[in-house]
C-alpha cells in the first residue's frame, strides 16, 4: 500500500482535523514537539500512520550523538507510534558551532563508519527502522565514493532505508549539472522507503547563473512531478510526503498537489 | 618521555569553521593549502578540504544565514518592516558573530537580534513583539512591560504589556 500525506505543521492543524480525504498519512517533525504537544501527537497517531523526521541529530558529526536531542527525538517517536524515523545525510553542528541547517558530508570510508554507527545507535535506541534523506547543497564535497554508492553501502551495512527527496535531487541536478534519472538508477531500489516532494524555487533571471532552491513554498512543477513518477515506478515506495513549509494558507494548492501525487504514484504502483 | 602531538582537525569540523567564519573563507580563497596547514587538517582529509570550491562554500554559508534571516523576519515582522533596507546588512553582521544552539534556535536568534539592535542604538526594534518572543523563550508564567511602541490602527501608543502563560498558551493584554 502506498500512502500520500503531508508534513504536519501547526498552521495546518485545523485543516487536518477536518480529516481531508487527500491526507492518508502524516510526517511529524520531531523538533516541533520537543517542547510539548504530547496529547496532540497521541491524537494524531490514533487517526493517521505517522513517520517522525528529525532535523538536528546531525548524524554526520564525528563523536557521540547529542544525548539530550536523541532522548527528545525518541520520545516524539514513541508518542507518535512512528512506523519509522528519518534524518538527513548531513551534519548541522560540530563540537564548536551549531550551524542550524543541513550541510554535506564527504562520502568516504571514515564518514561512512561514523554515519553507520550513528544510524545503528538510533535504530537500536528508538527500536525503529531508520531511513536517511539525501539533501540539497550548494557545496559539493568529493570523497572516495559517489554519493549513490555511499548511500547503497550505508543501507547495506546498517539495514537502514532511504527517504528519497525528489526535490533535493532535482535541485542538485540542475545546480550542479548532472542527470537526475541516472543518479536515481544508481541507487538500490529496494532501499527507498519514503519520498519527500515539494515545488522548487528559482532565483535570478533566466540565464546560466539561475539557481534552484528548496524554499518548500511552491506547488509541484510538471518536470518535478515526472521525476517523482519515475521514482515511484523504480522503487517500492511506501509513503509520499508533501513537504510544504510556506504558503500553508493555500489549502487548495496543497490539496491539488496531493491529488496529483496520488494520481502519478498510485498509478505507478498498479502498473 | 613521549612528545604530545597536536590533535588533527577532522574534515567536518574544518568545514563548519569555514562555513561560520567569513574571514577564514577569505583566507581559504587566497590560499586553501595554507589554511589546511594552519588548521591542522588531518592528512587523509587534506585533499578533499583543499578541493572545496570557494564560490560554493560562500553560497552554502550565505544559505545558512538566509535561512536564519527568514525565520527572524517571521518572528519580528514589525521590526523587520521598520528596518526596511537596513535589515539585511544589520542581520548579516549580527549573524556572523552569533550562532544560536538547540531546537529553539530561531527564537533565540530573534531575541538576541533584538538585543543587538538595542546595543547599536537602533530604534527600529518593536519592543512589543520582542517582549513576546523573550517571554516565549524564557518560559516565565507572568511578565509586565512598559512599552512605547504599541501600534493600534497605525497609531503608536504607550501601554503596559502583560504576558501570561496559561495551560501552554500565551495570553497577552494591554493596560492604557
Amino acid at each position: 500500500m502506498r500512502l500520500v500525506g503531508v508534513g504536519y505543521r501547526h498552521a495546518l492543524a485545523d485543516w487536518i482535523e477536518t480529516r481531508p480525504a487527500e491526507v492518508e498519512c502524516l510526517e511529524i517533525t520531531a523538533e516541533h514537539f520537543f517542547g510539548g504537544g504530547d496529547n496532540k501527537l497521541r491524537g494524531l497517531s490514533e487517526t493517521y500512520p505517522l513517520y517522525v523526521h528529525g532535523l538536528g541529530l546531525s548524524l554526520g558529526t564525528p563523536g557521540p550523538l547529542d544525548s539530550e536531542t536523541l532522548e527528545s527525538f525518541i520520545r516524539v517517536a514513541d508518542l507518535s507510534s512512528a512506523a519509522w524515523v528519518s534524518e538527513h545525510v548531513a551534519f548541522t553542528r560540530t563540537s564548536e558551532v551549531d550551524l542550524g541547517h543541513l550541510n554535506p558530508i564527504s562520502p568516504n570510508r571514515e564518514t561512512l563508519a561514523i554515519f553507520a554507527e550513528h544510524v545503528q545507535q538510533l535504530q537500536q535506541q528508538s527500536g525503529r527502522k531508520v531511513i536517511v534523506e539525501n539533501i540539497t547543497t550548494h557545496l559539493r564535497v568529493v570523497g572516495e565514493f559517489a554519493e549513490t554508492e555511499f548511500l547503497n553501502q550505508l543501507c547495506e551495512q546498517t539495514g537502514c532505508g532511504l527517504l528519497f527527496d525528489t526535490t533535493n535531487l532535482f535541485i542538485n541536478s540542475k545546480n550542479h549539472g548532472f542527470d537526475a534519472s541516472q543518479w536515481l538508477h544508481e541507487l538500490e531500489p529496494s532501499n527507498i522507503v519514503q519520498l519527500h516532494v515539494v515545488g522548487y524555487s528559482l532565483r535570478g533571471p533566466i540565464s546560466a547563473n539561475m539557481r534552484w532552491h528548496d524554499h518548500h513554498s511552491e506547488p509541484i512543477q510538471d518536470d518535478l512531478l515526472e521525476l517523482t513518477a519515475e521514482v515511484c515506478e523504480y522503487a517500492p515506495v511506501q509513503a509520499i510526503i508533501l513537504e510544504r513549509d510556506l504558503n500553508l494558507d493555500d489549502i487548495e494548492s496543497i490539496v491539488n498537489d496531493l491529488r496529483r501525487l496520488k494520481d502519478v504514484c498510485g498509478a505507478a504502483i498498479e502498473a | 618521555m613521549s612528545v604530545e602531538q597536536p590533535l588533527k582537525l577532522d574534515l567536518t569540523t574544518a568545514m563548519a569553521r569555514l562555513l561560520s567564519d567569513r574571514e577564514l573563507r577569505a583566507q581559504f580563497r587566497n590560499d586553501a593549502g595554507q589554511v589546511a596547514v594552519t588548521l591542522g587538517i588531518d592528512e587523509s582529509a587534506r585533499e578533499t578540504f583543499v578541493g572545496l570550491n570557494p564560490a560554493e562554500l560562500e553560497e552554502q554559508a550565505q544559505g545558512l544565514i538566509e535561512k536564519r534571516k527568514h525565520e527572524v523576519a517571521r518572528l519580528l515582522p514589525l521590526t523587520w518592516k521598520t528596518l526596511s533596507l537596513r535589515a539585511d546588512p544589520l542581520f548579516q553582521e549580527f549573524a556572523e558573530s552569533f550562532w544560536p544552539e538547540g531546537h529553539r534556535r530561531h527564537l533565540l536568534d530573534a531575541v538576541r537580534f533584538g538585543e543587538y539592535l538595542g546595543i547599536h542604538c537602533e530604534r527600529s526594534l518593536n519592543t512589543v513583539e520582542w517582549n513576546q518572543r523573550r517571554f516565549d523563550l524564557v518560559g516565565r508564567s507572568l511578565s509586565f512591560h512598559f512599552v512605547k511602541d504599541l501600534i493600534i490602527e497605525d497609531q503608536t501608543r504607550y501601554a503596559i504589556q502583560i504576558l501570561i502563560r496559561w495551560r501552554g498558551r500565551i495570553i497577552q493584554r494591554f493596560l492604557f
